[in-house]
């Protein structure tokens, strides 16, 4: 009785077959190098290898789609990876119950927008937002006792995170007397009436009025920021080469 | 056939509620909201004074860190319950709303 050839055997070419062992190992040195860094508990670092490992086989896959002139050493380095360190982190944020949009809510509530909070359980939600913001990102660097290893990646990495926002979220004020005011108040901490008479303006309403509107459109370009880099880091998606690996850009090999 | 959905179990609404944390802690932290703005519409407490119990409640949420960690968060949130121009600012709006005294210290601002 003749039976149909299962869809899964097919003619394996012995190249094939050779190449893909070598990507593997590649990857698997690549995990190696990267995985030590994370310092996770020994319970979690069997999930967080293979974590990783899926991230670089994503990687190697996203190399293999770029035309064949991209196709460098190099490129395959820094898109393993770059996809490796994407996945671990990824998997410490889970961890950690910080997952896609928690970010961006913390961000979010840097600042207190009093537009939103005009119910006392709307102002109740504001300060425990606030509150999670003090603890996640990054304002109480050093005073915390946050000590586990899993916590300190954390706190690394919101420091960077917070300060590609704050420049972000200034490069974007367009008017200079804006940014003026708000690298001197927010950056330098001058008081607020010093900081608004060093842009000229002495009345003290109109500063008010002033402060609320820079503080209005860093809070929209915080905001912006937030949901632009949480989703990247996610899926990344990768228009051009990179140029270099995220640790040091050597082959493993 | 269809997808396998086996492994789940569905737990009753009823006994999801009595049981999962997060919900009674909410329903006891809707409790105690309704209770202050009862107070704040009464004129028994002023919005600084709400403003104060509900951080007390937030913080409440983050009671399984550390002592100083604890002391540390509420430290930075009373003191920007005090310096913060928008939370100041804007007690002057639920006062309103609320029918209640904002509690500002008027002749520090």
């Amino acid at each position: 009785m003749s039976r149909p050839t299962p869809r899964y055997v097919q003619p394996i070419s012995f190249e094939d077959a050779h190449e893909r062992r070598r990507e593997g190992r590649f990857i698997e040195e690549w995990v190696n190098r990267i995985i030590p860094t994370y310092r996770v508990g020994p319970l979690q670092e069997e999930g967080l290898r293979a974590s990783a490992a899926e991230g670089g086989a994503k990687g190697m896959a996203d190399w293999r789609a770029l035309p064949s002139d991209q196709r460098t050493d190099e490129n395959r380095n820094a898109f393993v990876a770059r996809a490796i360190v994407d996945a671990a982190a990824a998997f410490v944020r889970k961890l950690h119950g910080r997952e896609k949009g928690k970010r961006a809510q913390a961000l979010a509530a840097a600042t207190f927008d009093p537009d939103d909070h005009t119910s006392i359980e709307a102002r109740f939600q504001g300060f425990c937002a606030n509150a999670n913001h003090h603890l996640y990102a990054g304002i109480l660097h050093d005073t915390l006792g946050l000590e586990s290893p899993e916590d300190l990646y954390i706190k690394r990495e919101q420091q960077q995170l917070d300060e590609d926002k704050v420049e972000y979220a200034l490069s974007r004020l367009e008017d200079p007397a804006e940014r003026e005011l708000a690298h001197l108040y927010l950056i330098e901490e001058w008081s607020f009436r010093d900081a608004a008479a060093a842009v000229g303006i002495h009345d003290r309403s109109k500063a008010r009025r002033f402060r609320d509107r820079v503080f209005k459109k860093l809070r929209q370009y915080t905001v912006l920021f937030a949901s632009s880099v949480a989703p990247r880091r996610e899926s990344p998606r990768r228009e051009s080469p990179r140029r270099e690996s995220p640790r040091d850009g050597g082959d493993p090999t | 056939m269809g997808d396998d959905d086996s492994a789940s179990v569905r737990i009753p609404d009823e006994l999801r509620e009595a049981t999962d944390e997060d919900l009674l802690r909410e329903k006891r932290e809707r409790e105690v909201i309704r209770d202050i703005e009862e107070r704040l519409r009464a004129g028994k407490i002023t919005v600084a004074e709400a403003d104060e119990e509900l951080v007390a409640l937030a913080l409440a949420r983050f009671e399984h860190f550390s002592e100083a960690t604890q002391a540390a968060l509420k430290a930075r949130s009373q003191a920007l319950l005090q310096a913060n121009p928008e939370i100041v600012e804007s007690r002057a709006s639920i006062a309103e709303a609320y029918g209640a005294d904002s509690g500002n210290d008027e002749s520090v601002r």
